[in-house]
C-alpha cells in the first residue's frame, strides 16, 4: 500500500516536472525578448528539476543518495540562476530593451 | 549512475530504442549544425551540445568511463578553448581581405574531401567488424588482480596499455610548448607590430563572484575525489584534471585569477612533472630487470594511485595553461607601457 502511494505520488510528481521544463522550453522558443526567455528557463531549471528530484527523493534507498540528489538540485539551481543573471546583466549593459505590449510603447 | 539505479530505471526495449535513436539523430543534427553554421559563437554551442549527447551515448553503451571523459575534456574545456579562441578573434580583429570564391571552395574541397574519405573508411571498417568477438574483456579481467585496482578502465590505462597513457600525457604538454611556442618575441620578431588596444575589464559581477565562491572549493573536492575514485569506479587523472582547470576556467571569467600566473616557474615545472615521473617509473621498472612500464603485483596498487596523482596535478597545470593562453609577448625596450 505504501509502495503504492509512493509510486503514485513520484508519478505525479515526474509529470508536473515534465509539464514545467515543456512550458520553459515553449517559452524560451515563443517568448518575445530575452528577459522573458530567461524567465521562462529559469523556471524549467528550478521547479521542473525541483519536482523531478523530489519524485526521486521519495524513491531513494539511503539517506546518502538522497542528500546526492538534493545537491545536484541546488548546483543546479544556482547555476542557472547566475547564468541567468550574467546574461540578463549582458543583455543590460548592451542597451536591449525590455519587450513592451505594442499598445504601452511610448 | 550505479547499476543499481540503472536498474530500478530500466525502461521498456521501445521506450529505450526510442531513447537512442532520438538520441542518435540529435548527435548527427548538432554535429551538422555547428559545422555549417555561419556564425561561430553559435557554433560553439553546438559544439559543447554535441559533446554533451556524445557524453549521454556513451553512459547509454555502458562506459560511463568515456562518458565523465567526454563530458570534462571534450565538451567541458575544449568548449571553454573555443570560446577563448573566439574571444581573442572579436578583440584583436585583422583586416583580412574577403574570401574569392576560388579560395573559398579549395578551402572547403580542402578539409571536406579528407573528413569524407576518412569517415567513409571508418564506416567500411565498423560495417565488416564481427558482432560478437570475445574482445579482450576476458583477458583484463582475468588479470585485473595483478594490478591491485579494481576499476578495469584504469588497469588497462595504468598497466596493461600505460604505453598509451604516457603517449597523452606527452601530447598535452607538446600543445603547451606549441601554445607557447606561438608568442613572438626575440629579434626573429622586429616586424611591425600593432599592439590590440587595451580592452576594459567588464564590471565584475557581484551574482557570479558569490556563485564562484562557494562553486570552486566543491569543484576541487570532485576533482581530487575523481582522482581518488580512479581506482575503484570511473575517475581518474584525466577527469580530475579536467575539473580542476574548469575551476581555474570559472575564476578567470569572474575576475579571481589565482597566484601564481598559469606560466610561472613551479607551475612549469608542475607540467613537466607528469611526463618525468611516468617516464622514471618506467625506467625505474627496466633497471630492476622488468619490461617499460611493467608493474610489479606487489607495488602495483600504490604505484597506480601515486603516479594518478601527479598525473592529475601535472595535467590540470597543462590545461590550464592551454585555457590562459599564451603569455603576452614580454615589451620591447623603447615601447610605451
Amino acid at each position: 500500500m505504501i509502495d503504492l502511494l509512493r509510486d503514485g505520488l513520484t508519478i505525479v510528481l515526474l509529470l508536473g516536472g515534465a509539464f514545467f521544463f515543456a512550458a520553459g522550453t515553449i517559452g524560451l522558443l515563443r517568448f518575445p525578448d530575452v528577459y522573458s526567455r530567461l524567465h521562462a528557463l529559469t523556471k524549467a531549471d528550478n521547479v521542473g528539476l525541483g519536482l523531478t528530484v523530489l519524485a526521486f527523493l521519495i524513491q531513494a534507498d539511503s539517506v546518502m543518495q538522497g542528500l546526492k540528489l538534493v545537491l545536484v538540485w541546488a548546483l543546479a539551481v544556482t547555476a542557472s540562476a547566475t547564468i541567468a543573471n550574467l546574461f540578463a546583466n549582458l543583455a543590460h549593459r548592451q542597451g536591449v530593451r525590455e519587450w513592451r505590449k505594442p499598445e504601452d510603447r511610448p | 549512475m550505479s547499476t543499481l539505479a540503472m536498474s530500478t530505471l530500466a525502461m521498456s526495449p521501445l521506450a529505450t530504442t526510442a531513447f537512442d535513436g532520438m538520441l542518435a539523430v540529435l548527435i548527427a543534427w548538432t554535429a551538422w549544425q555547428s559545422v555549417t553554421s555561419r556564425e561561430v559563437f553559435r557554433a560553439v554551442m553546438l559544439f559543447v551540445v554535441f559533446g554533451l549527447l556524445l557524453a549521454l551515448a556513451w553512459l547509454r553503451l555502458g562506459a560511463p568511463d568515456v562518458a565523465l571523459a567526454e563530458a570534462a575534456v571534450g565538451a567541458g574545456l575544449t568548449g571553454v578553448l573555443f570560446l577563448e579562441s573566439l574571444g581573442h578573434l572579436r578583440r584583436n580583429k585583422t583586416v583580412e581581405p574577403p574570401e574569392t570564391v576560388a579560395q573559398s571552395r579549395l578551402r572547403r574541397w580542402a578539409v571536406g574531401l579528407p573528413v569524407v574519405v576518412a569517415g567513409g573508411l571508418l564506416a567500411m571498417v565498423a560495417l565488416r567488424l564481427e558482432p560478437r568477438v570475445p574482445g579482450i574483456a576476458g583477458l583484463v579481467v582475468r588479470h585485473q588482480g595483478e594490478t591491485g585496482v579494481s576499476n578495469p578502465v584504469t588497469a588497462v590505462l595504468l598497466d596493461f596499455r600505460s604505453t598509451d597513457t604516457l603517449l597523452e600525457v606527452v601530447v598535452l604538454l607538446l600543445a603547451v610548448i606549441a601554445t607557447y611556442g606561438l608568442v613572438p618575441h626575440g629579434p626573429a620578431h622586429h616586424g611591425p607590430r600593432v599592439r590590440p588596444p587595451a580592452t576594459p575589464r567588464p564590471p565584475r559581477q557581484p551574482v557570479l563572484v558569490w556563485f564562484v565562491r562557494r562553486l570552486a572549493p566543491l569543484a576541487l573536492l570532485v576533482g581530487v575525489y575523481l582522482w581518488w575514485v580512479g581506482s575503484s569506479a570511473p575517475g581518474g587523472a584525466f577527469q580530475a584534471a579536467a575539473v580542476v582547470a574548469a575551476v581555474f576556467a570559472l575564476l578567470r571569467v569572474s575576475g579571481m585569477e589565482a597566484a601564481p600566473p598559469p606560466n610561472a616557474r613551479p607551475m612549469r615545472l608542475l607540467m613537466v612533472a607528469g611526463s618525468v615521473a611516468f617516464v622514471s617509473q618506467g625506467l625505474a621498472m627496466l633497471a630492476a630487470g622488468r619490461v617499460f612500464l611493467d608493474l610489479p603485483e606487489t607495488v602495483a596498487y600504490g604505484l597506480i594511485v601515486s603516479l594518478e596523482g601527479v598525473l592529475a596535478a601535472s595535467l590540470a597545470a597543462c590545461l590550464i595553461a592551454l585555457v590562459a593562453g599564451a603569455p603576452r609577448p614580454p615589451r620591447q625596450s623603447g615601447e610605451r607601457p
